[in-house]
């Protein structure tokens, strides 16, 4: 890093001193050395010039104020990046798509529905039919995991 | 975009359609002839006398505590069955009895199975149940030995 002394009038770095570009240390050193230098002072009110006119000429040509530009600019991008993004939306969401997507889910719905198994929730056995030689037959249900009993009397 | 359109509609939904009709036919709902069920048939004797209850009992008499007030529980005899759709296996049980049992298909988580007892080659009980998976039935009521018979008959495919 150069100290005050040792910095020579650099045009490059009095440049990039007037576009904000140099560090805190840098730029007070250089600073300081401006103070003690004509020479890189009328450099330093020259770009500050240069500057001025060129935003003058263009507002004045153009009728565009150079700070509203950027901003138009800026703007324009983040316009065309939603733009994207609409876009992606129209084709997912397109009747062209939606038909195929629809089908997929039912496809995978069907797939769940055959390859996954949950537990049931009511009693062990569903019973359908029921003979017997004895009068009497009694369904019952065990009070936690619901198993089905059936009892049946074998004398009439 | 037209070209497009056209390959969409002759191509793309009829392969989908078929894709999904074919998962149908190979898996549809009902009644259908499935894969072997393993059926376990316990036979257990439960009374009234004495207060015993055989180890491997213990789970089963928990259960079956809520409903019975046997204070007795002795594991009789086990048979194990490997049955496909309409293949019938028989269980031999105490004092001239038979179960017959025969998977009539699967419905769903369910199998549906035909249960029959005879006793002195005479039907004494029939009936038709849909046991879920890894489930159990048990079915009682004959008597023996001053209590009763209990049949214990679980599902697994």
């Amino acid at each position: 890093m150069k100290t005050n002394s040792e910095i020579i009038c650099d045009t490059e770095l009095i440049s990039r001193y007037f576009d904000g570009e140099l560090g805190g240390d840098e730029s007070l050193r250089l600073k300081g050395h401006i103070s003690g230098c004509e020479s890189c002072r009328t450099r330093l009110d020259d770009y500050g010039k240069i500057g001025a006119g060129l935003n003058s000429l263009i507002s004045t040509r153009q009728g565009v104020s150079t700070r509203s530009l950027e901003a138009k600019v800026i703007e324009s991008i983040n316009r065309k990046n939603s733009a994207w993004l609409k876009g992606f939306k129209d084709v997912i969401f397109s009747k062209k798509m939606l038909a195929p997507v629809a089908l997929a889910a039912s496809v995978t719905l069907i797939f769940m529905t055959f390859f996954n198994n949950p537990a049931p929730g009511g009693p062990t056995a569903i019973v359908s039919s029921l003979s017997g030689a004895g009068s009497s037959v009694v369904i019952m249900e065990t009070t936690e995991t619901r198993q089905t009993i059936i009892w049946f009397s074998e004398n009439g | 975009m037209d070209k497009m359109n056209s390959v969409y509609r002759h191509r793309v939904i009829p392969a989908v359609l078929f894709f999904t009709l074919s998962l149908l036919l190979i898996n549809p709902s009902g009644i259908m002839a499935g894969p072997d069920i393993n059926i376990t048939v316990k036979t257990i004797s439960a009374s009234r006398k004495g207060n015993s209850v055989d180890p491997g009992l213990k789970d089963l008499v928990q259960e079956l505590q809520s409903v019975f007030r046997y204070s007795s529980y002795e594991f009789l005899g086990q048979k194990d069955l490997k049955l496909s759709s309409n293949k019938n296996g028989v269980v031999p049980l105490p004092e001239q009895r038979v179960m017959n049992i025969s998977v009539k298909g699967i419905e769903g988580d369910r199998v549906v199975l035909e249960i029959e007892i005879l006793k002195n080659n005479n039907r004494i009980f029939q009936t038709v149940i849909k046991l879920s998976n890894k489930k159990s039935l048990t079915i009682g009521g004959p008597e023996y030995k001053g209590g009763n018979l209990l049949f214990n008959i679980f599902a697994a495919f």
